[in-house]
């Protein structure tokens, strides 16, 4: 059974729409939402949690309708925005004491655990935390009642490059025992690291999606001198540049032979997402 | 609703409507408006709401198990104990101003009626106010002018109204006690007609907070 599926998800905004948007997740796996910024990533998150209205489509989480199973699907939901800082001037142990009344089952133990693992001192003040540490502190909170599926808004921006390894081996940890965590990120090398699939969004449609070696081994980035580029290596390559007599492109790993004496070599995410981003802004 | 209770006077609330509270004591001024404490009263309820907006209340209750109606429902009973706390802090000072022994110059008698005609203005603020907030969660400013001035209007009826209706200007301008146990239903009929227009801006609110995309 998914832990989520998306089916043909539309909103409608007067400068964007997110149009028939259908992505579906495994359990204890980390999908990867990508895109650039306006792509509709947050949108689409937002419409997951119903914060946002969708005009079409159907949404499943944990094996449950969002329409009309909205407060037990929060319950095992956990969410964490990278650039939430809400209620900055009080004590991590207020927002628990709270946070706690909530949830029945809130597991204390976990929860301490939580806060010697991310060494989060309960007597300060939020505003007094790094933003790796506010993404840590939310991250404990959903942790401690049990989230099952962790949807996370952007979690690693803003954080330096310790700080996001650090969360990125959390997060594959978390996977391991089990949760499943969707996140959405315009820094595709963090998905390198830990993202069983990957959902890339352009446009608000969804240009790719599946597996992340089954879809990188689809493409590959070409790279020669200019006057190695022939009219059959132009029709294929996608979203190419020329500069200083040097050219580079995306190709579809079936057209590779085309770029008989050229570099070709396996393409990144981040590759993969720049060439495609040229290509629609061609 | 109880987690959200907790969480609107532990986290959400501020100490401005609640020292707000002791401007109750204006009813003590020998000449005074004193509907104007109610307006007092709608002031420390915007600066609560402009509060709970910078601190992002609603972002943290999107992390919590509670539907958007519920988030709505628990914020306007927050209100309305704010509302019946000012009515009730009336009270003590209404009895010290009684024993004045003299009419209020500008306006109607700290008594029952009053407090009546308060819970009327205070709901007719809340059936205003809440709605145009809830429209998207996030304006104060529109809502609460207009609200206002509504209040305001409401204000100057009432006052005119009580020197033009014989019943208000010979029952409602009394502040002895057996005249202000003649009053007790102006006092009911102005709590009745306060929770129903509340009731209302409260289910028209969760409706249109329900509507709309945060």
């Amino acid at each position: 059974m998914e832990v989520l599926k998306v089916e043909g998800l539309c909103k409608r905004y007067p400068a964007f729409s997110l149009e028939n948007v259908s992505f579906s997740m495994q359990p204890g796996t980390i999908m990867g939402l990508i895109g650039r910024n306006g792509a509709g990533k947050t949108t689409t998150l937002k419409s997951l949690l119903h914060v946002v209205h969708p005009d079409a489509g159907k949404i499943t989480l944990l094996g449950m309708d969002m329409d009309t199973q909205e407060l037990a699907i929060r319950k095992k939901l956990g969410y964490v925005s990278g650039t939430a800082g809400y209620y900055p001037k009080k004590r991590l142990r207020q927002l628990t004491d709270v946070t706690r009344a909530f949830y029945p089952d809130w597991d204390e133990a976990a929860y301490r655990d939580c806060l010697r693992r991310f060494a989060l001192d309960e007597n300060k003040r939020v505003s007094e935390l790094s933003e790796g540490m506010k993404v840590k502190f939310q991250l404990a909170l959903a942790l401690s009642h049990r989230a099952e599926l962790l949807i996370l808004d952007e979690p690693t921006s803003g954080l330096d490059p310790v700080s996001r390894d650090d969360l990125l081996e959390l997060f594959l940890t978390l996977s391991e025992r089990g949760t499943s965590i969707l996140f959405s990120t315009h820094i595709t090398s963090d998905l390198e690291k830990c993202a069983d699939t990957i959902t890339y969004l352009q446009n608000g449609r969804v240009r790719l999606a599946g597996a992340r070696e089954a879809v990188l081994a689809q493409w590959r980035v070409v790279t020669g001198e200019s006057s190695q580029r022939t009219a059959a290596l132009d029709a294929v390559m996608t979203g190419c540049r020329e500069h200083r007599g040097e050219f580079e492109g995306l190709l579809r790993v079936q057209d590779a032979e085309t770029a008989a004496g050229c570099a070709v070599r396996p393409a990144t995410l981040e590759e993969l997402m720049v060439f495609l981003e040229r290509e629609a802004e061609a | 609703m109880r987690a959200l209770m907790k969480k609107e006077w532990r986290l959400a609330m501020m100490p401005v409507p609640l020292l707000f509270l002791a401007l109750s004591a204006l009813v003590l001024v020998p000449n005074y408006p004193y509907y104007v404490t109610f307006f007092y009263t709608t002031l420390g309820i915007f600066l609560f709401f402009q509060a709970a907006r910078e601190n992002r209340d609603i972002a943290y209750m999107l992390l919590l198990p509670v539907r958007k109606c519920e988030m709505v429902y628990a914020r306007v009973w927050t209100v309305v104990q704010i509302e019946l706390l000012q009515l009730v802090c009336c009270v003590p000072f209404m009895l010290i101003r009684a024993g004045y022994g003299i009419q209020n110059a500008v306006g109607i008698e700290a008594n029952c009626a009053f407090l009546g005609f308060g819970a009327v203005l205070l709901g007719v603020f809340n059936s205003v106010f809440l709605p145009m907030h809830y429209k998207n969660g996030y304006d104060l400013g529109k809502p609460f002018i207009v609200s206002s001035i509504v209040m305001f209007f409401g204000i100057c009826i009432l006052e005119v109204l009580e020197h033009i209706v014989p019943y208000m200007k010979t029952v409602c301008e009394r502040y002895d006690i057996a005249g202000q146990v003649r009053q007790l239903p102006v006092l009911l009929g102005g709590l009745l007609v306060y929770a129903g227009l509340t009731y209302f801006a409260a289910r028209r609110s969760a409706a249109r907070f329900e509507k709309a995309d945060l």
